[in-house]
């Protein structure tokens, strides 16, 4: 079975292999709520009220109300019982205290209940992020379905990444690109049926207008850390500057290059011991582990955006 | 007891102590630095050297990069100076250096040899500058520190006026001013340093005053170089939405932040963080950045590589 077949008996599956877990016959879900509205008093009281009065345990909660402005944001975590409080129930009494409080975000999910998230991965030569993510995704530790990949570079049959997507029933599209022509509208089409896209290592720039069109979020890997070393061959950049320290940023894309919200930044040491291939090797290693947190996070609607360039991130 | 007089009577008495310290060990340390043309052969000379004459190795670096034939070596050892004095040390070490073309050959015996002496400038921000005499006051920081020079004033009634004035190191306030950076002054104060160490001192010193003081001069910069050059980074950082801020000790040269680099740090930050805390987890960064630097520089760790980076063992 492939593509929405797949997806929505993998859904069921799901939600029966829950229901009938051997340990436990436990109607008990876990559910996030995530929440941001301007600040009064009161709000985690009856954000809480709301759970407790349906049954529901509250595992988590994160809240932050900045300094400066009077923005509240939350995230909870909670076990349910749908039989008490059914996914319906649970979606309208979020709203209403949504409307209540005049939220700019009510977000409400329950994993193994709701859909997975769908993805589209675009990539272009570069494998190695590509191919960390599918195997995650293999393990069962990235948490959505992939719609499929799209490239601008070639993949021959009988490459590792291509039999894994046939395997699998993933489809490979691919796009080269050109000057002048950027196949946007093709892959609008695409991906029109995501909830996110993932750039893994995509060396297109994506124009103001794909992302206007578009319209949902789009998580890129930069292989440096940015401020530092905007755009190309960041490695050899900072390889050349003598530092001390290399890194890589996961963050929102937006029509600047490189400047998006920044989702997660991660460190490695290198020294004179360094060449220019194990700088590579070693922000090759911190970009597949920085951009699968970033994903891993957004997931969990762990990730907030604030102010104009930042993050919250729970 | 003040300046030169100090500083004599303090190598004397660190001679002293050490030659009659309880265990009564005639062992001093030395630590040689090394750098030539590669070629066979060289670390079998260079520990040939130290066994004949009794010299106990106890740490080698030896770096060669993979694409330059340059030697590069750090070597601690003990040795006793009754059978191997000093000068005889110094003479054995630069017949090797002649040897092999060496550009650079250096050795160095801490308990014997004069400390180095340094120049500290600052300008309004205090935290390095007292971190520095803190640690050095708790003998961590193994410099004579000749004078203060600083082009923002001080009270006499001041925590960092008071403990120069205890310790007799002199504080000089050069205030400077649009065309007016009283390098000239510093100059001659600073006439008899090994290196200066610039503890958030903001003045850019010219390529004038670079070659006439010749000597190495360490920065620190209260940023992850090279992001956020230039003026309050920290202010750049926290509206670049980062989630790391950092700090970056380098080796000052004509262009503004971009000598070669000695030592970074890094530390989390997240929305949690407001203005306040990013400048305090910054100082916090700079202080330890800084004083690794220097500690590693004074260890003899420190060699330039290339035209922009250091080696560092």
């Amino acid at each position: 079975m492939v593509g929405a077949q797949a997806r929505a008996s993998s859904s069921l599956r799901r939600t029966l292999a829950r229901a009938f877990s051997s340990s436990s016959i436990s109607p008990f879900f876990h559910g996030i709520h995530v929440f941001q509205c301007p600040d009064s008093v009161g709000i985690v009281a009856r954000l809480s009220e709301c759970i407790a009065s349906r049954g529901g345990n509250i595992h988590c909660v994160d809240v932050f109300v900045p300094e400066d402005k009077q923005i509240f944001y939350s995230r909870s975590e909670f076990a349910f019982d749908s039989t008490r409080w059914p996914r319906d129930v649970l979606e309208s009494d979020f709203q209403k205290i949504g409307k209540h409080f005049n939220a700019e975000r009510s977000i409400v999910r329950v994993p193994d209940l709701d859909p997975r998230y769908k993805i589209a991965v675009l990539a272009s030569k570069q494998d190695h992020c590509l191919v960390d993510l599918l195997y995650r995704w293999q393990e069962g530790r990235l948490p959505v379905d992939i719609n499929c990949i799209i490239s601008n570079h070639p993949r021959t049959s009988n490459t590792h990444v291509i039999r894994f997507l046939e395997r699998h029933g993933i489809p490979y599209h691919y796009l080269p690109t050109a000057l002048g022509n950027k196949r946007e509208q093709e892959m609008l089409e695409l991906v029109e049926d995501t909830d996110f896209l993932v750039l893994a290592r995509y060396m297109q720039i994506l124009s103001g207008g794909f992302l206007q069109a578009y319209g949902k979020d789009i998580i890129n890997i930069h292989h440096g850390l940015l401020p530092s070393f905007k755009g190309g061959n960041p490695s050899r950049q900072a390889f050349e500057a003598g530092v001390k320290l290399i890194g890589a940023t996961s963050h929102f894309v937006t029509e600047e290059l490189d400047a998006g919200p920044i989702i997660e930044q991660m460190v490695e040491r290198v020294s004179h011991k360094d060449n220019l291939t194990s700088f590579v090797m070693k922000s090759e290693n911190l970009e597949k582990q920085c951009l699968s947190q970033a994903i891993k996070s957004y997931c969990e609607l762990r990730v907030l955006p604030y102010e104009n360039r930042k993050t919250v991130v729970f």
